[in-house]
């Protein structure tokens, strides 16, 4: 495995009763596409919220290229080069496409930032709708205007919550081009959150697999897809992973 | 590009001019009318900064009108220049504003809202027990300003302010970030926006224009009591007037104010009993078919307008 870019040691998460995050730990490889997968609830998303900043963890530890980031603001995370998107999708819905990307980021004059932008525009292939409204988009394209926003911030780090998630394939596979291309043009490294199976499969060099707030399983795709253990928490039996397998596409 | 033409700063340049030669050259009715109107542009476009732009909906930005006044008016009982008093009102409204917002920005919605209004009303009953300084309920008298012309000019350079730095606010990333809280305040975050800080820029800019236009007017008055220096009508109507023509855009508060302003004006003229009735019910209309406002609504119209001809021309086109 590559040196990690992000390292995540021991992370307890409490809220109130609930006990989310119980003793997580995982490494990400620098300039590797690694999935998080595991059944709803089991804490991919709190996951995330830990590591950007947006909840601070109770003990443990998030280090950041090599760098102890455990409870830094989310915009001070931003700016260190960890980018994300959201589950439910938070575009800004009254500005133009363009004006959405052109907020960020800080260290760029506007014309390189405008430069910036068209060409992630055209990347994700919404430099057609670069004036358009941002709220009067499709469902599909929301989320690809949040999905290039990320890159607007040159990040190192990009986490992707379920951003394949109810588009078309069409779609899901011009993400899965982007995110290729950036990590092989930029040095991006991605952890993606997804339940479309097929998608991580096919992008994924690592799977971390969670279930009850820790680490149930880790390996590459292959692997994880024959793993009993996986198998059992996701659905209790393999037959049943195919339904949903299929079904999920 | 039309847009870069120099005749783009003609109308502008000409109303200017206008508004300039009003108090020298029609009658004192009308100055006095355009001056008032000339504070109500102020306000709105400071209500518009933090409320329209940054999406924080205030009903108590009054507060800092209240200490724009109550500073002129100590500092030109003192002796001082009365511009200067403003001046340095509007820098201790501005100081003022970073101290509140680090407390009050925290609240969100109608949170903030309501914590506004209640702020403005602790700052009308500290006026009202600080008696050795601002005299309390029996408030403070000024010599009359004997011409209007300066607090006129005064009013005038503040709102012409108000409208260019909107309009530059705009364009500018600044503003852009601005938006950004205003529709989403933890996806601006995730972006590396420091929102806290933000939002006391816009609280700030937003408490010092309103607490100018406050001592200018204080100063016109020549008269401040915690009544007159904190009226939660005069921040419902700075509300109302860029919620009319267009929260959040640069032209929205002077369609607003000048339009609602003269509407008022003229329905308190002609009809006194019925002035707030009709006014009321212009209001409603308003906020049942354009809620966006006026000057959103209409460009969407025009927008759409200049589709149609487009294509009509194109299907022309396409024929010949």
């Amino acid at each position: 495995m590559p040196e990690p870019l992000l390292v995540v040691r021991d992370v307890e998460k409490h809220f109130g009763g609930v006990h989310a995050i119980q003793g997580c730990s995982f490494e990400v490889g620098a300039k590797t596409i690694t999935g998080l997968v595991g059944p709803n609830g089991c804490g991919k998303t709190t996951m995330f919220n830990l590591i950007t900043g947006t909840f601070r963890p109770d003990s443990g530890a998030v280090i950041y290229a090599g760098r102890d980031v455990t409870g830094l603001r989310p915009h001070v995370m931003a700016q260190l080069g960890v980018a994300r998107t959201y589950q439910l999708t938070r575009v800004f819905k009254s500005m133009s496409v363009l004006q959405n990307l052109l907020t960020v980021p800080f260290d760029q004059s506007s014309g390189e930032r405008k430069q910036w932008a068209v060409e992630v525009l055209a990347a994700v292939g919404l430099a057609e709708e670069a004036d358009a409204t941002a709220g009067d988009l499709s469902f599909g394209d929301q989320k690809l205007l949040e999905f290039a926003r990320v890159f607007m911030l040159h990040p190192k780090l990009v986490l992707l919550d379920e951003i394949f998630a109810g588009i078309s394939p069409a779609l899901q596979e011009r993400q899965m081009r982007v995110i290729r291309d950036f990590r092989a043009r930029l040095g991006v490294t991605f952890l993606v959150v997804d339940h479309t199976m097929r998608v991580i499969m096919n992008l994924c060099q690592e799977v971390l697999v969670m279930n009850h707030g820790q680490i149930l399983a880790q390996g590459a795709p292959a692997e994880i897809s024959r793993n009993d253990r996986v198998i059992e928490a996701y659905l209790g039996n393999r037959s049943a992973m195919k339904g949903v397998d299929h079904h999920r596409d | 590009m039309k847009a870069s033409s120099p005749f783009r700063f003609w109308p502008g340049a000409v109303a200017v001019a206008i508004l300039v030669a009003v108090p020298f050259v029609a009658s004192g009715y009308i100055t006095a009318l355009t001056l008032s109107l000339l504070m109500y542009v102020a306000l709105a476009y400071g209500w518009n900064l933090i409320s329209g732009y940054t999406g924080y909906v205030s009903f108590g930005q009054v507060a800092f009108f209240g200490v724009g006044g109550y500073t002129c008016a100590i500092l030109a009982k003192a002796g001082m220049n009365w511009l200067v008093g403003s001046l340095i009102g509007g820098v201790i409204a501005g100081l003022l504003a970073v101290v509140l917002g680090l407390v009050m920005l925290r609240l969100k919605g109608a949170y903030f809202a309501i914590g506004m209004l209640g702020l403005a009303q602790l700052f009308a009953a500290v006026a009202g027990a600080l008696k050795r300084v601002t005299n309390g309920s029996t408030g403070i008298f000024l010599p009359p300003s004997l011409s209007l012309v300066p607090v006129y000019l005064a009013l005038l350079s503040l709102a012409l302010t108000a409208v260019v730095g909107t309009a530059i606010l705009h364009r500018s990333t600044f503003g852009l970030r601005l938006m950004a809280i205003r529709e989403d305040e933890e996806a601006a975050e995730s972006l590396g926006i420091h929102t806290t800080v933000y939002k006391i820029i816009a609280f700030s800019i937003s408490a010092v224009v309103i607490a100018l236009a406050g001592g200018v007017m204080t100063w016109y008055i020549s008269f401040i009591d915690p009544q007159s220096a904190f009226p939660a009508a005069l921040n419902l109507t700075m509300v109302i007037m860029a919620v009319f023509g267009g929260p959040g855009t640069v032209w929205g508060p002077l369609v607003g104010a000048s339009t609602l302003g003269i509407i008022a004006e003229l329905l308190w003229a002609n009809y006194p009993g019925l002035y707030l009735v009709i006014y009321g019910v212009i209001l409603l209309l308003i906020v049942l078919y354009i809620p966006q406002g006026v000057v959103p609504s209409l460009s969407k119209l025009l927008r759409r307008r200049g589709a149609a001809e487009t294509v009509r021309k194109g299907r022309r086109g396409a024929v010949a």
